[in-house]
């Protein structure tokens, strides 16, 4: 029972620590979470903000998608083709440590600041990550497994359905849960480097006198963030109950 | 091989192939040019991840072996992660400034979470057996941390580190992009204004090699110094 | 110490364990022994009866709920302090090479360096294990490592040595080879043993007397004075008094591991 008050008296503590120090450093440096509350919250609501956050999402979502749908098919191709695995591979590693900011500059020439360069720029910074946990994922799967499946006379396409695809189920919502942190990223590197979309309300909120409406729009990202992990948690554990994560990162 | 292929058929202005930029990327480095702008950008990398290692493995320590701590911690750390690291730039602005100090920070900012993390859990999965070993023999207290809990948990150390690394490079050239433009986010920045896209290919493909590279070196250093952590097939 | 007193006293042990749900269970009840100086006892029992929880308390890892561990007489509370452990899996330091593994207890007592390097050249060696002193755990094999774990034991010179299962994890032909090389071992610098098993026949071999622990809570079902003489030879395995005391204890045992069946079935 009392265990379970813990993260909230952790939550509570932070927020008392930034109020103190908000109200010691005041609101040009450090608005404590009152002002942001009273700064903040008519500005999400007066349609300034949200309508602005849909459109980005929208976009962010768009690109994301594509990752997803490029980057599990790779995945699982680049596990069960050793070809493949050889040729892709080294891009691969490539494009994980390749930083995103880095590639701005370089889409902008390419795409100009429009929907095709935010589209590609979130597609590039997902698509490596989905494809290597599915990778992952897909090579962990016992060969024992699909094994029994042959001893059982499935064929291909039903040990595909019966024994590769509920093995990956899990790796398939922790593929999406990275893309999907990284995608958020990109597409605030993007929108912030190009001054667009949410990423200019920071941007601009920047500039403003106070710093409350700028640290309400990180706490709505982070609000975003925890909630996309969170719906993903909850559909991993009712999709493949089974499958427990070690550890929580 | 496909890049190469689809490169020739566009406008080298759209999409160089590769190798325009491998001619131009050994072009810049022996006329020094890209040689001293990676030295210059060298100094926040080192600062800023010199900071998350001093900041984030004791950190990952005390929340790996303190489960009231990381009970108490934990949600607030995941938050904070969740919030992508650029969208604290306007705020860094205001706080440090445009130059070094602002870039040291956003280099620890993109490299402290994972470096934290990774090592909090390293250090709550030691093998409790081996930590009763320990307290059998008559180990107690900063001891038992430093002969027990540390080495078991140094794996993971080099782990988090290893990632952290590749996570303040990235940090260093974001940074040179989205604070006053200087080292590499200077070439880079005036690659674009010169519509040269083999340029900007050039430092990012640099950039990319780079990482790998940091991360093979640290790789090895790790097998030289952990010999006996056994890495299971990644 | 009193002249001829035990080297080794457990005085009305208890110990429950609280669970997050129900009763808290009842691993050791009021449970009293004692070990004379230069005894080799056994504790053989059913499959979790709380025997390794009992050597786990006497070596000071876990406290009890109730009742004393005295040491030549004298209470000792916590790890440490004449007492040297052998553990089931090894848990040799995998980055640790084997020589200094064995004076890790020596390190913690302030041995200084050329000292201790010299105590565990000489385990190393005792255990047959010279030429290997700067291998890694995961460079030896499963014998070779717990060889390893009985050197480190000794290095400190325990006043009572305890092992608990320590052969467990290891095949037929090793644990056969490793029984032979610890009664080597024990017959020429005999000190005070507990050597918790599952084997009847192990602890037949190797001890002056087996303690037969009741399944949970544990207590002390029958006590057995093995009559053979040391050295021990291989031939005794076969004696007829060799078998019959294994029947004595099959039998006590054979009904805990019945009755523990039927409960399992039931619920």
């Amino acid at each position: 029972m009392k265990r379970s008050l813990l993260p909230l008296g952790g939550i509570a503590l932070v927020l008392l620590l930034w109020e103190v120090a908000g109200r010691r450093l005041g609101d040009a440096l450090l608005a404590p979470p009152s002002a942001v509350i009273v700064q903040f919250v008519p500005q999400l609501f007066d349609g300034s903000v949200l309508p602005v956050l849909a459109d980005s999402l929208r976009q962010m979502l768009i690109g994301f998608g594509l990752a997803y749908a490029f980057g599990v098919p790779a995945g699982v191709l680049m596990a069960r083709s050793r070809t493949f695995d050889a040729l892709a591979h080294p891009w691969l590693s490539m494009g994980i440590v390749t930083s995103i900011a880095a590639l701005v500059p370089l889409f902008i020439l390419m795409f100009g600041t429009g929907f095709s360069f935010r589209v590609s720029i979130v597609f590039f910074a997902a698509v490596w990550f989905v494809a290597l946990t599915v990778y992952q994922g897909a090579r962990g799967i016992d060969p024992r497994w699909l094994e029994v499946g042959r001893a059982f006379e499935a064929g291909p396409l039903q040990s595909f359905w019966k024994i590769m695809l509920p093995a990956l189920c899990p790796y398939l919502i922790i593929a999406a849960r990275i893309g999907v942190l990284h995608a958020i990223r990109a597409m605030v590197v993007a929108e912030t480097f190009v001054v667009v979309g949410y990423g200019a309300l920071i941007h601009n909120s920047g500039l403003s006198v106070s710093t409350a409406p700028l640290l309400g729009l990180l706490l709505v990202l982070m609000a975003l963030g925890a909630l996309a992990t969170w719906i993903l948690r909850r559909a991993s554990s009712w999709i493949a109950p089974w499958y427990q994560e070690r550890a929580s990162a | 091989m496909v890049w190469e292929a689809i490169a020739r058929r566009l406008p080298h202005i759209v999409l160089p192939p590769p190798s325009i930029v491998l001619v131009r990327l050994a072009q810049d480095l022996l006329s020094g040019k890209l040689v001293v702008a990676l030295l210059g950008s060298l100094e926040a990398l080192v600062l800023g991840l010199a900071l998350t290692i001093v900041i984030g493995v004791p950190l990952g320590f005390a929340l790996g072996r303190n489960r009231t701590l990381a009970e108490m911690f934990d949600p607030v750390l995941n938050a904070l992660y969740a919030i992508p690291p650029v969208a604290f730039v306007p705020f860094l602005v205001i706080w440090f400034g445009l130059h070094l100090p602002a870039r040291i920070a956003l280099v620890f900012l993109m490299s402290v979470f994972e470096v934290t993390v990774a090592v909090s859990v390293g250090a709550r999965e030691v093998n409790p057996r081996l930590i009763d070993v320990g307290r059998s023999f008559g180990a107690r207290g900063f001891e038992l941390t430093r002969k027990v809990v540390f080495p078991a948990a140094l794996p993971f150390v080099f782990a988090g580190v290893r990632i952290g690394l590749v996570r303040a490079i990235n940090g260093t050239i974001t940074a040179e992009l989205f604070f006053a433009a200087i080292n590499l986010g200077a070439i880079m920045n005036e690659d674009a204004t010169r519509f040269d896209t083999a340029g900007l290919l050039t430092v990012i493909v640099l950039l990319a090699l780079l990482g790998l590279a940091a991360q093979a070196a640290f790789a090895r250093l790790e097998a030289r110094i952990v010999p006996w952590h056994l890495r299971p097939a990644a | 110490m009193i002249a001829g007193g035990p080297k080794l006293e457990v005085r009305n042990l208890s110990k429950n364990f609280r669970r997050s749900k129900g009763e808290p269970i009842c691993a050791i009840d009021d449970l009293s022994l004692e070990v004379a100086d230069l005894e080799f006892l056994a504790i053989i029992g059913p499959s979790g009866c709380g025997k390794s929880t009992f050597l786990r308390i006497v070596d000071g890892l876990i406290p009890p709920d109730a009742g004393a561990i005295y040491v030549n007489g004298m209470a000792v509370t916590g790890p440490g302090q004449g007492r040297g452990m052998v553990f089931q899996s090894f848990d040799l330091f995998p980055w640790r090479s084997a020589i200094k593994n064995v004076e890790f207890g020596l390190e913690l007592r302030g041995v200084p360096a050329p000292e201790r390097r010299q105590a565990a050249r000489d385990y190393i060696a005792l255990v047959g294990l010279q030429g290997f002193e700067d291998s890694y755990p995961h460079e030896l094999s499963g014998g070779m490592q717990q060889r390893v774990g009985l050197a480190r034991a000794l290095a400190i010179k325990p006043e009572v040595l305890l092992m608990d299962e320590p052969f467990g994890s290891l095949d037929v032909q090793t644990r056969d080879l490793l029984q032979d090389q610890l009664l080597h071992i024990w017959e020429r610098d005999k000190k005070t043993a507990i050597f918790v098993t599952h084997s009847i026949e192990e602890a037949i071999y190797l001890a002056d007397r087996i303690l037969v622990f009741s399944a949970r809570p544990a207590r002390i079902e029958l006590s057995v004075t093995v009559p053979f003489s040391r050295p021990r030879n291989e031939e005794m395995k076969t004696s007829p008094e060799f078998l019959e005391i294994r029947r004595t204890i099959w039998n006590v045992l054979k009904k805990d591991a019945l009755a523990e069946e039927h409960l399992e079935s039931s619920s």
